[in-house]
């Protein structure tokens, strides 16, 4: 799934919270977006979700040939995974639950459904977790538990918003390492907006900075574009 | 996880909103059952009494046979009457010790002569009572006494009639008050699980998936409410029957065999049905708005 920003603005009444945005992420890639509280990392994750409109300009989205949609917003957000640094896990489900709530949104078979929950639940380490409500994990566990329940719907794109946000250091990395882990098993294209600058100068990737709702560099693989 | 698994997910997460729902629709379908029976009950009573010899014509003891006949054939060449039976004073006796069998006293004493010979006439409309008794006046010469329930039959009419507008104007009333009692317990919960539904809208939900599970709620109480209150009716019903049938003698007022108790249930179920989907169905207009 290839993304294109193209003059991308963003405006909330006279507040520009994007402004003229213009990148590409290629299939494959692991996005840092990065930049400080109200540069507009999350509105980008936003408008990809087709969360919220742009002001102006477009955000082209090109699929593989066997995913073609009819570009139904529904369509097109049953291929991306996300992870919020608040979950966004439904309170009164389990674990297994949530993941199976994704699964039939996007029409899993039922007998399908538990091999692939298994699956991604041994990826993240939470095979014991199963049937723990959101309330009785740690932070960690609750953002492999979204990722596990992002990665069910085998997506081309996980958008993670400040996943690290909530987590001791320690969990922090873990994630970012499981995150690194699926980008190069799975060819999964990641975009992560975090300002935890620790995380993004360890892993050489590419890196957007944002600030003000302008992009000010675009960084690939350490070089400044 | 289906739509129904869902919507049950929803009642159970929130018992009392849910009992709340239930629970008027119940009384609305109790209300309605009871409703349903004593309209059944009194056109059954009213059935009665227009099937009976609504003219009875006690005759002179002195009449002749010759005359008798004729009278007979006057009155039932007329279009008004549907049928007319001689009673002779030989079956008279009959009927009342048939009637009176539990009394010996009342049958001491009592021959076939002390008793008159008589005319029952029923006629094909209930209106037409009138005008067969106006076609009687004058003919004092073959009648010793004139009686017919056009009093009684109007009367039953009257009270058919208040009664089917009384329960219908309860019955409209409940059924409102238990429409927007769903609107409002599922506009409730759609608003406890915003956050719930924008999750699942991000994760690809259509928004007829959203939806459906609350229609499937709305739906569960009205059809679960009928099923409940048919039930409670049904049961008290039975439970009195005996009662209510030795007090309405030779009419059945109650309904005899399972058929209609049926077919009341499943015009109340989807009555209930379209009550509780409607309910929902606006809740969801209202609060889902896309």
């Amino acid at each position: 799934m290839d993304l294109t920003f193209s003059r991308i603005t963003k405006a909330y009444g006279e507040m520009k919270s994007l402004d003229r945005v213009s990148f590409e992420v290629k299939s494959g890639e692991f996005l840092f977006i990065v930049g400080p509280s109200g540069a507009g990392k999350t509105t980008l994750i936003k408008l990809i979700l087709a969360a919220t409109k742009p002001t102006s300009g477009e955000i082209i989205v090109t699929f593989p040939k066997k995913k073609n949609k009819k570009g139904k917003i529904e369509e097109i957000r049953r291929l991306i995974g996300t992870v919020y640094q608040d979950t966004r896990l439904v309170m009164d489900k389990t674990v297994y639950e949530n993941i199976e709530l994704a699964l039939d949104i996007i029409n899993t078979p039922k007998q399908e459904r538990d091999e692939v929950i298994k699956k991604v639940l041994k990826k993240t380490n939470l095979e014991e977790k199963t049937d723990l409500f959101p309330s009785q994990l740690s932070g960690g566990e609750l953002q492999r538990a979204s990722l596990a329940r992002a990665l069910a719907v085998k997506p081309l794109l996980i958008l993670a918003d400040e996943p690290t946000g909530n987590l001791d250091p320690e969990s922090g990395w873990k994630l970012v390492e499981l995150l690194r882990k699926i980008n190069k098993e799975d060819k999964t294209t990641i975009i992560m907006a975090t300002h935890d600058m620790e995380i993004v100068d360890s892993l050489k990737t590419r890196v957007v900075r944002l600030d003000r709702g302008k992009v000010i560099k675009d960084k690939k693989k350490g070089k400044y574009l | 996880m289906n739509t129904f698994s869902t919507a049950w997910h929803h009642i159970r997460r929130s018992p009392f909103q849910s009992l709340a729902a239930i629970s008027i629709m119940t009384t609305n379908f109790i209300l309605l059952t009871f409703f349903s029976l004593l309209v059944i009950g009194i056109s059954s009573t009213l059935d009665y009494f227009e099937s009976k010899p609504e003219i009875t014509i006690f005759l002179k003891d002195n009449l002749s046979q010759e005359n008798l006949y004729g009278f007979r054939d006057e009155i039932s060449s007329r279009s008004e009457v549907k049928e007319i039976v001689y009673i002779s004073k030989e079956e008279a006796l009959g009927i009342y010790r048939e009637q009176n069998k539990d009394n010996p006293l009342l049958l001491e004493m009592v021959t076939s002569s002390i008793l008159p010979a008589s005319l029952e006439i029923s006629a094909n409309n209930p209106k037409d009572l009138d005008t067969i008794a106006q076609s009687l006046v004058g003919k004092e010469q073959y009648i010793d006494e004139l009686v017919y329930q056009r009093d009684l039959v109007q009367s039953i009419i009257k009270w058919s009639n208040i009664i089917k507008k009384a329960g219908l104007v309860a019955v409209t009333a409940i059924s409102l008050i238990s429409f927007f009692v769903v609107l409002i317990v599922i506009g409730m919960k759609i608003t406890l699980k915003k956050q719930e539904i924008n999750v699942t809208r991000l994760l690809g939900a259509s928004k007829f998936y959203v939806k459906k599970a609350f229609l499937a709620e709305g739906s569960f109480y009205g059809v679960f409410g009928a099923l409940v209150g048919w039930a409670v009716a049904f049961a008290t019903a039975l439970y009195f029957k005996d009662q209510v049938a030795q007090f309405f003698g030779e009419i059945s007022f109650l309904p005899d065999g399972y058929r209609v108790y049926l077919l009341i249930l499943g015009a109340e179920a989807l009555f209930g049905f379209f009550l509780g989907f409607f309910g929902s169905w606006l809740a969801v207009k209202r609060h889902l708005k896309y």
